[in-house]
């Protein structure tokens, strides 16, 4: 997990909304942004799993981040991207994308500004949040993607009834 | 030779070609031993052990050089007819094979840096008085010493040698004097006279030029090749006359002169390497540029699909025309570009040879080894991946398998142990059979219900309890032997075959043998696809598996009565509701349609929504998020930029054999 963390050691954040909510992820991990586009469903993966799509030629995982946080399966509009975001999963450079309803901006974040995730009160899991920040008055969590792209949970298959 | 030369920059290649050669020695050792002496084999080992040798000297691996020396100096006396070639000397020889190969690591892992472990001087030490004692000489010194007292093994002789390098020498980055440095330092006396006169006068003169000639006289106990290898690198492009000092009858001088006629070979050697060079044209190049290529034309396949689909949709005759005969040429570079990476198994089986022999002679066994279908074709990467499992099967098929001569009863004292390999629909075959007293499965299942692996009173069928031996933790050797027996090795078999996508089946008889057979993919790449369409989802079943299409109509809907199989031409096909295992949406006015697809000598089954015929199918993993998702081999990219997930046959196929009945388990279409 280390070789993450150096991902997390700027201080630029992707916001954007899910369920009209703001989150922002480092931009460290960020490799584009795109328009959503056709994604095959994976049979017997959990529902947050949204599929596969090709992006220039690499088939990669994406990822519906409001059901993975949570919030309930994301409801597709014109304004849903995709981010795609680079990582390590089990020691292998993957690309993994992830749905979102909409793309804010970055935003430049004072260390001074951020501050621990509540102990509890938030809806979504604490280790899916890095951070909270205050921005423009309002407060954005900073997701973990540690927590989030943890393989263990996203490979999970789910269980079929005739097997 | 020159010291400018870093080891660490090639010693992955110097590894890789050794273990090439130390393999091809290994291989005319064992031809040897079964055919008999043989005049091309045994030059080939001497070739292999005197390539290393070179090579070593070049990188200054001393240890390396001396020990294989020794064993280079009584090659040739076999080679010559000097020393008679016995099965004795023959598995001295593959000792030392195997000692030359631990140097070679040992150099290799410690980039040269450390003087070898005191493991490794000792068996320098002991195969090395082996040798000198087969070649009569006597050993005098030891350990370290050992590569010092070999080269004394040749009688020094006195040489001259007139040297002349081409002009270029100096800027194709070679220091003349290194070579010179490096023979010196091996010769007892040395004497050279260096020749100017052909250096023009200073304004004609060229800084970057060689023009200086030399006369050497010189004593070493380096033989002819050794010394002309000292300048092997450049060799082409320097004329050497190079003649023994000794007055004896012997053709003066052998003159290798660049773009010039080739000197006629006088020695029976020279002839011998020419035919090598012949036979073997081949070119070294890294597998990651083949990978690359075969990627860079899968994207072109997936892009002409896609030209295709719109040449179809513009209804244009000539484009479609133009068109498919891109897609016909495509097709063959893909199949060329696949080629590349095919390799016999021929190769892997003749490595157990030794394997079998070794085995067989430790544990007092008689056992012939059979290669059949040395020639059948897989990829490189299911090669490699797929000889320790077969290690371990053969290991554990002479360890527990075939009996004691004594105690083979009515069978033949000597044991057998078939390799056998084939293409059959899209996968290779690999088959390893012994004669011996089988697998009896009564006493498997005891044991494996004392080990705990399954439940008192479990239902097993025969094959499933043949394949407890694969299951890890599980071992029903008696005694606990250093070959097999620990419970390791069989479960490595299991898993790599299944990161391979490929399966396994035991066969067995009580006191007549048992089969381990074998089915993995051809590649892993490409395959031929079927596309087909369940719910909103496209799928691909490998097409060599595909055996026909028929239409699912109402009437044997009704027939079917709620069971998972038809009649077909009276024959009981099984089926698999594709849409109803992956929780596909069904599309209201789908007609069904069945792919019957045949795998492991058998027919099933998958029921689909829509067909759409072949499709060119370049395997993109699914990455590590899929790992646990069985069903699903992989996936494609669709002329349409749309992803197709590919159907894993043999997982479904074994997942329709896991039914056992009863309507809860049965969900038909």
């Amino acid at each position: 997990m280390a070789e993450i963390t150096h991902k997390n050691e700027g201080h630029q954040f992707l916001s954007f909304y899910l369920k009209n909510e703001m989150f922002a992820i480092n931009v460290g991990y960020v490799r584009e942004i795109i328009e959503y586009t056709q994604i095959t469903r994976v049979p017997m993966m959990q529902s947050f799993i949204a599929g596969v799509t090709n992006i220039r030629g690499n088939v990669i995982p994406v990822l519906d981040l409001s059901g993975r946080l949570g919030l309930g399966i994301s409801d597709i509009s014109k304004k849903s991207c995709i981010i795609t975001i680079e990582t390590t999963i089990a020691d292998e450079e993957t690309e993994v994308g992830i749905i979102v309803d909409m793309v804010d901006q970055v935003y430049d974040i004072d260390p001074s500004h951020k501050m621990e995730a509540p102990e509890f009160g938030s809806k979504i899991r604490k280790d899916f949040m890095q951070m909270m920040a205050k921005v423009e008055d309002r407060f954005i969590t900073l997701l973990d993607m540690e927590g989030i792209l943890d393989i263990v949970e996203l490979s999970r298959v789910t269980r079929k009834r005739n097997v | 030779m020159s010291s400018g030369m870093n080891f660490s920059d090639i010693a992955k290649e110097f590894r890789e070609e050794s273990l090439e050669l130390l393999e091809a020695m290994e291989t005319s050792l064992m031809s040897i031993r079964e055919n008999g002496m043989d005049d091309e084999m045994i030059n080939a080992v001497f070739r292999a052990a005197h390539t290393i040798k070179g090579a070593a000297g070049m990188y200054k691996l001393d240890f390396v050089v001396g020990f294989t020396h020794i064993a280079e100096n009584l090659l040739d006396q076999v080679r010559n007819g000097k020393i008679e070639m016995t099965d004795e000397l023959g598995e001295l020889l593959l000792e030392c094979k195997d000692h030359m190969q631990n140097l070679v690591e040992f150099a290799v892992a410690t980039n040269n840096e450390e003087a070898p472990t005191t493991e490794l001087t000792d068996t320098t030490a002991r195969l090395g008085e082996a040798l000198c004692t087969t070649l009569g000489e006597e050993m005098h010194h030891h350990g370290g010493e050992t590569s010092k007292a070999a080269i004394e093994v040749c009688a020094d002789k006195n040489w001259t040698m007139k040297l002349s390098f081409a002009r270029e020498v100096m800027e194709q980055g070679f220091e003349p004097a290194s070579f010179l440095a490096h023979l010196r330092k091996n010769s007892t006396a040395f004497e050279s006279h260096v020749d100017t006169s052909a250096v023009p006068l200073m304004e004609e003169l060229e800084p970057t030029a060689c023009y200086v000639t030399f006369d050497i006289s010189f004593t070493t106990g380096l033989s002819r090749e050794d010394i002309l290898d000292v300048f092997e690198f450049i060799r082409d492009d320097t004329t050497i006359l190079l003649s023994e000092a000794v007055a004896e009858v012997k053709p003066a001088a052998l003159a290798q002169t660049a773009n010039k006629e080739e000197p006629k070979k006088i020695s029976a050697q020279s002839a011998n390497t020419q035919v090598q060079a012949q036979n073997a044209y081949t070119i070294r190049v890294d597998a990651e540029k083949i990978d690359q290529l075969i990627n860079q034309i899968g994207e072109m396949v997936i892009a002409n699909a896609n030209v295709v689909q719109q040449s179809i949709d513009m209804k244009n005759g000539e484009l479609i025309e133009s068109v498919s005969i891109v897609s016909r040429m495509l097709e063959d570079i893909r199949e060329s570009a696949m080629q590349i990476r095919m390799v016999q198994i021929g190769e892997t089986f003749n490595r157990f040879k030794r394997i079998v022999m070794d085995l067989s002679k430790k544990l007092g066994k008689d056992i012939e080894l059979v290669i059949k279908g040395a020639e059948t074709e897989l990829d490189k990467t299911v090669t490699e991946k797929i000889t320790d499992p077969l290690v371990h099967i053969i290991r554990n098929a002479i360890d527990h398998g075939i009996e004691m001569p004594s105690d083979r009863g009515s069978k033949s004292a000597k044991g057998t142990l078939t390799l056998n390999a084939y293409h059959d629909a899209g996968t290779v075959v690999i088959e390893i059979t012994d004669d011996g007293k089988g697998l009896d499965d009564e006493m498997l299942y005891r044991k494996a219900i004392e080990k705990g692996l399954i439940e008192e009173g479990a239902h097993l069928s025969q094959q499933e309890i043949f394949k407890l031996i694969l299951e890890p933790g599980f071992s029903t050797a008696p005694a606990v032997t250093d070959l097999s027996g620990r419970g390791v090795g069989m479960d490595v078999v299991k898993r790599n075959i299944e990161a391979l996508r490929g399966n396994i089946e035991i066969k067995s008889r009580v006191g007549e043998g048992t089969s381990f057979i074998i089915r993995l993919p051809l590649t892993l790449a490409i395959i031929d696809g079927f596309l087909v369409k369940v719910g909103e989802t496209f799928y691909v079943i490998p097409l060599d598996m595909v055996v026909e299409c028929i239409e699912l109509s109402d009437r044997e809907k009704e027939e079917m009565h709620g069971n998972n199989y038809i009649n077909l031409r009276g024959t009981i096909l099984p089926l698999l509701n594709v849409g109803d295992l992956f929780d596909e949406q069904k599309t209201a006015d789908a007609r069904a349609n069945i792919v019957v697809v045949h795998y492991a000598g058998r027919r099933y089954g998958f029921i689909v929504d829509e067909l759409f015929g072949e499709f060119q199918t370049v395997i993109k993993p699914l990455g590590k998020i899929f790992a646990d998702l069985h069903g699903i081999s992989g996936s494609t990219i669709l002329g349409s930029g749309k992803v197709a997930l590919i159907l894993d046959v043999p997982m479904l196929v074994s997942y329709i054999l896991s039914f056992k009945g009863g309507s809860d388990e049965m969900k038909s279409a």
